[in-house]
């Protein structure tokens, strides 16, 4: 660091909150200027600004910390004394720092004077990358070629011009480009955004004192994060987290975490997890770190920078060939659903079991449940025209904590807006008929889970939506914490002509042309501690609120309700829950 | 047009050896034995005279490389028209930025001569291995161009005479062998910094005006050459149809029609009527079906030199929507040789009609296993994959005035067979039989040649994955002037097995077992001229030499022949063939 000079607390905090409102400022561009809904509405992105070493001073989007480092580190160490200011680069590879081959990650070196100061890192999901499937989620492929192209880190822009055949090369390879040269467009700008506001920053302040900020940053979030981990007692949890299947027929896939404090900090060592799967289950080791640092960050307030001070107080091992650590060429298409949530939920068990009411984290099951619109368009050409995402209409519950009920979508995944049933239909030929909590799905507990959702679809009949789904929590739900009860599994049912079927686990390239009812039900959170002990009143709400029937409320909760007015028995409640 | 004859022809000479030098490095300096056993690239020289892009010189290698490459080097130039650097070297494989299908990667490194790009000697390789969702690139599933591998627009490979190593980097990121693709790249680069310091050479030596003259002038000789032929041959329209079994995707009996239109001194092959492009990935470029129409030409020519002043009086009509020039994004990946065949065959037939004793088989049907697994003669069993050729080759047929002669059709012949030994080497497998089948024989006035059976063993311990394509199995490759097809491809896997089972389509991604037997009829082309005609001494030699039997020689030749003593019956072989003769073809 060049400035030697004492940095004033308050003027460390004021450039440490705006270097936070820069990251939000790029995130609000990239929402608000990129062409596909994954990222303007889902908002599956990130941003965030990196000191000169490639360290993540701020960042947005906390599922992404380590994929940001990660891909940052990829593509600097690539080109070490090979990258000027007004350069862009570019990678999606999960074996680089990268997750799965749909996240595509900008990093664009800021020039400040005559030497680079800084850099801006853009991440998001792109619509598509080539491969089997459009939309990159291939639950059968074996490689990593079968789900999409690899870019290597690759200089896109050189001295601020756009170097055409690398471009193009990048562009040839999407199945939609138009909407992926839209949503390159839109990150470009985005780094760009990103350049002019730090810029601006350092004009405003002096290099010397951003850059004592940004360190200064760092070490705070370290700090706060080491404070919160004190409060785990010195020694070894463990816990564990089990995916249904893989799509390859291997089932229960389980991650398997040790928690232990040491010093002031903590190892989580994941090294015990199973074997690397045969298909798209597997997370990367970037990803792994992301998810496993997840319910650590849930102990943070939001006034703590998401950045490399939280990765320095955590160390992760993984063991390479295991699910959380595979060995490249293995295909990772699914990791950011699972095994990241496993990973998640096996930390936050070993967490919760050092620390009972740390209990809660921030993820959840995600099936994969979409369509793919394959027409002939050009002669005879059955080409995949475009993708609809149906999971994300009915988001899985969020688990409950020690001091409050699970609410809406798990923590960081609830960046992402609902889509409106009203904007879906007006752009799918799908017609929503039910999208509601379903009763009874939501994990018992003193705090109770959220409920999942109940949604169904129906495609008309001449459809040219091809269904895949690929389901998880349909066995293994969300486990509750401290005797909470598990949330409701998820559950796919299909229904066409009179005939009704469940689907057991996975459906390929399903024809939907006769017409057909798509019943979905998410899982629902975990509960927390003894249902016995949730106050009667709010026991009631819940049925009142259609989240609990009044049988359920009765045997589990011992709350016995009038099941014409909906009142109150204390007498029996009182004798049911003394049994 | 000043240009002395004498030094045009050494001009052109000196190009030619260039191009033939360009193969040599490429043969010398490859890994994969693809290019160094069989030759599947090609080299030629190509001039850009500041409006136009011209073939000058191609080596004697696979024509139909060099001939699709022209229209690779034309959109490469096209794509850094303003924008090209001496020390730049530049490549591109994909089918709708001017390629035929992905694997097929065309590098060009232009030549400076007073700051100005002239001369772009240029390598055509098929790649063994280039990404996507099947090894060897070869996926029948594929119903799009994004699953069939890595595509690559035009790039820069070196820039200013420095490598960009991340472009490379980029290649490799998409290759299952990177090391491999790495060796043959740089061979494939060699061969054209070779080219560059042989046309720099020849430059000093005389003068660039004088290069470039001689440049228009072999060009102007082989297109006036052809005209002349051409303009003896009567106007009219004359029809060829091939036919293609099966796309691999439930399409079958794909016809491509070809019409010869000769008007003056010039042709147009007209595709008219072919069957719309269609699900699977036999769907060819316009780039791969003018390089078949060109090879056909080239053999039917065979004494002018093959260059783009030779395409010039050749007009194309490749009608968009078809197979023969098919819309993005439709797969494209094996109409290197089916579709690609078919245009040949259609072409060759049309042109039966006018110069049938310069015709014969001069295309090939497909016949390819594209296997791989891990190789456990090593102790860090590395993934290999390779590309049985053995199983393709016997394509041959007659022509007028000889047999077939086994190996590859005229235009192709100067891909070589790997030998069982390197293959051996290479990879691991046994072969077990590799000879001509009696009885196989494509009759005519001279005949066909034998199907040639082949059988390869997998290794103990370790299974293997196959892609098996056949074509030719309905439609085999035709006889022509009477004479008869081929006897067709097939294969039988787990030969002589529990689960034996012929396969005349399609073995797509086919698990074998191991020590399991993979066995390969290769059908030979077609014969010429009727049977009956055969002179009675060649059917008794075929018969001594056991190819044919004595029946056969009877029922197809109409030749009587005295089992015991191994001699003609002449009477009884006159009176017969009167007998057949009167009975017509159909007997």
């Amino acid at each position: 660091m060049s400035g030697t000079a004492p940095l004033d607390v308050v003027v460390a905090s004021i450039v440490r909150s705006k270097l936070g409102s820069i990251v939000d400022d790029m995130a609000t561009t990239l929402a608000n200027t990129a062409h596909s809904s994954r990222i303007s509405t889902s908002r599956a992105f990130a941003s965030a600004v990196l000191d000169a070493e490639g360290q993540v001073v701020a960042l947005d989007n906390p599922l992404h910390l380590d994929t940001i480092a990660g891909s940052a580190e990829a593509c600097l160490e690539y080109y070490r004394f090979a990258t000027a200011s007004d350069d862009v680069i570019l990678t999606n590879d999960p074996y680089g720092g990268g997750s799965t081959v749909q996240f595509f990650t900008l990093v664009a070196p800021l020039g400040y004077g005559d030497e680079i100061v800084a850099y801006l890192v853009v991440q998001a999901h792109m619509s598509d990358i080539g491969g089997v499937v459009m939309g990159n989620y291939h639950p059968t492929a074996i490689e990593l070629w079968a789900e999409g192209a690899r870019f290597t880190p690759l200089k896109i822009v050189v001295d601020g011009k756009r170097r055409r055949d690398a471009f193009d090369t990048v562009v040839l390879n999407g199945r939609d480009p138009e909407a992926f040269l839209g949503d390159l467009d839109a990150m470009l700008a985005t780094a760009e955004i990103g350049r002019s506001r730090l810029t601006a920053l350092i004009d405003e302040y002096g290099l010397a004192t951003v850059e004592g900020a940004a360190e200064a940053s760092i070490a705070y979030a370290e700090r706060r994060l080491r404070a919160e981990l004190a409060r785990v007692p010195a020694g070894t949890y463990e816990g564990a987290g089990a995916l249904d299947h893989d799509g390859q027929g291997r089932e229960d896939l389980v991650v398997r975490a040790t928690l232990e404090r040491t010093g002031d900090g903590v190892v989580i060592d994941l090294s015990a997890s199973d074997d690397q799967s045969a298909g798209f289950a597997n997370s990367p080791v970037s990803n792994t770190r992301a998810y496993a640092l997840l319910p650590l960050l849930a102990l943070l307030g939001d006034d703590v920078p998401y950045n490399e001070g939280l990765r320095r107080a955590v160390e992760i091992k993984t063991r390479p060939g295991s699910l959380v650590d595979p060995a490249f060429p293995a295909p990772t298409g699914w990791c950011r659903q699972h095994p990241g949530f496993e990973i998640a939920e096996a930390v936050s068990h070993a967490l919760s079991e050092a620390v009972p009411e740390l209990a809660g984290l921030g993820f959840a099951n995600q099936s994969l449940l979409f369509s793919v619109r394959k027409d002939v368009r050009v002669g005879g050409v059955q080409e995949q025209l475009g993708v609809t995402d149906y999971a994300e209409l009915g988001p899985p519950g969020a688990p409950a904590q020690s001091e409050g009920d699970g609410w809406g979508k798990p923590g960081p995944a609830s960046v992402g807006l609902l889509p409106s049933v009203e904007e879906f239909e007006s752009e799918v030929e799908a017609t929503i008929t039910r999208l509601e909590f379903a009763p009874d799905t939501a994990g018992a507990g003193r705090w109770r889970g959220a409920p999942g959702t109940q949604t169904e679809i129906r495609l008309p009949e001449g459809s040219k939506e091809k269904l895949f789904a690929c389901l998880s929590g349909s066995v293994h739900g969300h486990e509750g914490y401290a005797s909470g009860g598990a949330g409701g599994l998820a559950n796919l049912e299909l229904s066409s002509g009179g005939e009704s079927e469940t689907v057991p686990s996975l459906l390929q390239d399903r024809d939907m042309s006769p017409g057909v009812e798509l019943s979905f039900r998410s899982p629902g959170g975990g509960g927390f501690g003894d249902p016995l002990a949730r106050p009667r009143e709010a026991v009631r709400d819940d049925v009142l609120a259609g989240y609990v029937s009044v049988e359920q409320a009765r045997v589990v909760y011992g709350v016995a309700l009038d099941p014409e007015t909906l009142e109150l028995d204390a007498e029996a409640t009182a004798t049911l829950r003394e049994e | 047009m000043a240009v002395d004859v004498i030094f045009g022809e050494i001009v052109r000479e000196y190009f030619e050896t260039v191009a033939r030098e360009m193969n040599t490095t490429m043969d010398n300096t490859s890994l994969s034995p693809v290019f160094n056993e069989a030759h599947d690239c090609s080299a030629g020289l190509f001039f850009f005279d500041g409006k136009e892009v011209s073939l000058i010189a191609r080596a004697l290698a696979e024509p139909v490389h060099i001939f699709a490459s022209v229209h690779s080097v034309e959109g490469l130039i096209r794509y850094y028209r303003n924008d090209l650097a001496d020390g730049d070297i530049i490549m591109v494989n994909d089918p709708y930025f001017f390629g035929s299908h992905i694997p097929d990667w065309t590098v060009i490194k232009p030549v400076f001569y007073n700051n100005k790009p002239v001369f772009f000697p240029g390598i055509r390789a098929h790649m063994i291995e280039v990404g996507g969702p099947v090894a060897g690139g070869y996926n029948s599933d594929a119903r799009d161009v994004w699953q069939e591998g890595f595509r690559l627009a035009p790039i820069k490979l070196y820039e200013r005479g420095e490598l960009r190593r991340d472009m490379l980097d980029l290649l490799k990121a998409n290759n299952r062998q990177p090391d491999v693709m790495e060796g043959d790249l740089n061979a494939m680069l060699g061969a054209c910094r070779i080219a560059e310091r042989r046309v720099k050479e020849l430059i000093d030596k005389y003068g660039f005006e004088e290069t470039f003259e001689a440049t228009n002038y072999i060009l102007d000789y082989s297109e006036k050459r052809l005209r002349n032929e051409l303009a003896k041959w009567p106007d009219g329209s004359y029809k060829g149809q091939s036919i293609l079994d099966y796309d691999f995707a439930g399409t079958r009996n794909i016809n491509v029609d070809c019409t010869i239109h000769v008007k003056g001194d010039e042709v147009e092959a007209d595709f008219t009527g072919t069957h719309p492009q269609t699900l699977g990935y036999v769907n060819s470029r316009p780039g791969n079906s003018g390089s078949w129409v060109y090879s056909c030409f080239s053999a039917v020519f065979d004494d002018i030199p093959i260059n783009s002043g030779f395409f010039r009086p050749i007009k194309l009509n490749l009608p968009e929507g078809t197979v023969v020039h098919p819309l993005s994004p439709a797969p494209v990946g094996n109409s290197t040789i089916c579709i690609g065949n078919d245009v040949g065959e259609a072409t060759i037939k049309a042109l039966e009609q006018i110069v049938p004793e310069r015709v014969g088989a001069a295309t090939l049907d497909l016949c390819v296993d594209t296997y791989f697994g891990t190789d456990n003669r090593f102790e860090d069993n590395p993934f290999y994959v390779s590309v049985e050729y053995f199983a393709t080759p016997i394509s041959s047929g007659a022509a007028y005035g000889v047999d077939g002669w086994g190996a590859w059709s005229t235009p192709h012949c100067s891909l070589k067979l790997t030998t069982f030994e390197m293959q051996e080497i290479q990879y691991p497998v046994l072969y077990l039989q590799g000879e001509y089948a009696p009885d196989t024989i494509a009759p005519g006035r001279w005949r066909g040649t034998p199907a040639f059976h082949m059988q390869r063993q997998n290794p103990d311990g370790t299974a293997v994955m196959h892609c098996i394509f056949i074509q030719g199995y309905e439609h085999p490759l035709q006889g022509f002037a009477g004479g008869e097809h081929g006897d067709g491809n097939y294969c039988i896997i787990d030969y002589g097995g529990e689960s034996e089972r012929k396969v005349t389509d399609l073995a797509f991604l086919h698990l074998s077992q191991p020590g399991e037997i993979t066995f390969f009829q290769s059908g030979g082309g077609g014969g010429w001229g009727p049977a009956i005609e055969r002179e009675p001494e060649a059917v008794l030699k075929d018969v001594i030499e056991e190819l044919l039997s004595v029946e056969r020689a009877r029922e197809q030749y109409g030749v009587v022949i005295d089992r015991d003593r191994l001699a003609v019956d002449e009477a009884a072989t006159e009176a017969l063939r009167v007998k057949l003769a009167a009975a017509g073809p159909s007997s």
